[in-house]
């Protein structure tokens, strides 16, 4: 049962940070617009993530320091700055989109106004980061996200073309617009190597005080974790693209996601759609507020951890606490969170190189790593995912402008 | 502040209402089909809370492209779609309306 527990760290990051508002959203309108073509993009985002995962992971449980540490340390003050302020802005748009999203859920299943559900939204938020001890939250929203499994039940219930669906895992330049594909296949990478993921999984390392006996333990948590993101992702493109994709149906809303769950499951498949995407929205929102906490109390040196409580570290409280109120003051304008929660996965990939540069150049100094140093494979797939990266950051928003934002 | 971010998306990226009329014609397609999937849905025992968000939103998406559309034809169907979600997103509970609502949005979505 233990060993259960143990990998609920993954369980959240992938629920809560790989499968957000960002990742439903990408991933239904990739299946409603491209169909199963770009089932290969999410292979490649999984991939990365689970490389650089257990790598901070592991420089997490060697040294006890999280990746801030790392950019604060490898990059120099004046740089580190860059990317701590690249990674709170990022921060702040995907806090203003998670609140805005459970906002939109909660609404979906009561039917009250939508600003009435925000600023509820943000208390009970508010509430849950003041009360819940770390290890809590990883289970209930860990836990309640795999709900969402639900949609890997839809995907078979609405009996997709699984020849076309084991081709779509094959790169291709697709059909279709061009400039469109290609903004799907930034949007799908970026949103599964978004870097709050990567702040909030190393933090979560040093909060349950990992060494290097736990190293199994992290890589349970990045494969196990990860790969479930990855199949949800598989599960909501092609449920889209069997039920959407067909009926020439858009995807643009998060109702929609709820509706291809109900097409083939009726009332139930709705309400275990709705209580997922709450649950794993609600949890991304935590990510990310811890992340944006985490990563300014690392760099600038402050008492930080949740396992500290409140008042042990107090310029960490009310660092979560400013990123959720200033959140929750963007999307109070009325701004769509969809439209927010786009922008913020584009944006967040052109300050990917920020944090990964890092942590491949911590997990390859044996100085600091000792025996658990990156090996040949570490280093390869890190290489490989680091020109990924660059690619992508350097593509995302030219990509943004020539696809009209993803809308051709 | 709302308008401010508003303007920005729009200069960054170009967004607005689509004003190539084979763009709008797939749009008000987009929403009257999932409309009619909505409506059959409700028919057979949805939330109706749901039912009525999701009309909702879905006219919302709607009023995002109707005032660039100069089609007429295209304007007739695009109202229809969006009385048949007004009806819709009224009534959320009545499956005999429900099952009308949804053939009067298979036939708009055409």
């Amino acid at each position: 049962m233990k060993s259960v527990f143990s990998i609920a760290l993954g369980i959240l990051a992938a629920i809560g940070g790989f499968v957000d508002i960002g990742d439903i959203i990408f991933n239904v309108a990739a299946g409603a617009t491209f169909g199963y073509q770009l089932l290969w993009a999410v292979v490649v985002g999984v991939g990365g993530i689970i490389t650089y995962a257990e790598m901070c992971g592991r420089v997490a449980a060697v040294s006890g320091s999280a990746v801030f540490d790392a950019v604060r340390e490898r990059l120099g003050f004046g740089v580190g700055l860059i990317a701590l302020v690249a990674a709170e802005l990022v921060n702040l748009l995907t806090i203003a989109a998670e609140i805005g999203g459970i906002a939109i859920v909660l609404q979906l299943l009561s039917g009250l106004p939508y600003r009435v559900l925000l600023v509820l939204a943000v208390l009970a938020l508010g509430l849950v980061l003041w009360l819940m001890p770390f290890e809590w939250i990883e289970r209930v929203f860990g836990y309640c996200g795999l709900a969402l499994l639900v949609f890997a039940v839809a995907a078979i219930k609405l009996h997709p073309d699984w020849n076309a669906v084991a081709h779509g895992f094959v790169p291709s330049t697709g059909t279709g617009n061009g400039w469109v594909y290609a903004y799907f296949v930034v949007g799908l990478v970026g949103a599964a190597m978004i870097p709050y993921e990567v702040y909030f999984y190393s933090s979560g390392a040093v909060e349950e005080q990992w060494t290097a006996k736990d190293l199994g333990v992290n890589r349970a948590n990045v494969l196990v974790g990860y790969s479930l993101g990855g199949i949800l992702s598989f599960a909501l493109m092609i449920s889209a693209g069997a039920l959407l994709l067909p009926q020439g149906i858009q995807g643009e809303l998060l109702g929609t996601v709820a509706l291809v769950a109900e097409a083939p499951l009726g009332q139930i498949g709705l309400i275990l759609a709705l209580v997922g995407a709450l649950a794993a929205i609600s949890g991304a929102a935590i990510d990310s507020s811890f992340s944006g906490a985490y990563s300014i109390a690392q760099f600038f040196g402050w008492e930080w951890g949740k396992y500290r409580h409140n008042s042990g570290a107090p310029r960490f409280t009310l660092a979560w606490m400013v990123m959720l109120v200033l959140g929750f003051l963007i999307v109070v304008t009325g701004v769509d969170p969809i439209m927010v929660t786009e922008l913020s996965v584009i944006f967040s990939v052109v300050a990917l190189p920020l944090t990964y540069v890092p942590i491949l150049l911590v997990a390859n100094d044996r100085a600091y790593m000792g025996r658990y140093a990156n090996g040949r494979f570490a280093n390869l797939a890190g290489g490989f995912y680091l020109l990924v990266v660059f690619v992508i950051a350097v593509a995302a928003v030219p990509l943004l402008l020539l696809s009209n934002m993803g809308q051709g | 502040m709302r308008r401010a971010v508003a303007v920005a998306v729009v200069f960054l990226t170009g967004c607005g209402a689509p004003e190539d009329p084979a763009k709008q014609a797939d749009d008000v397609h987009s929403v009257a089909a999932e409309g009619a999937l909505l409506a059959h849905e409700a028919s057979e025992d949805s939330l109706d809370a749901f039912t009525t968000e999701h009309a909702k939103a879905l006219r919302k998406l709607l009023g995002q492209v109707r005032p660039a559309i100069e089609d007429a034809e295209l304007a007739r169907r695009a109202d229809g779609v969006d009385a048949a979600l007004a009806a819709l997103a009224d009534h959320p509970g009545d499956r005999r309306r429900a099952a009308v609502l949804e053939r009067r949005l298979e036939e708009l979505a055409g």
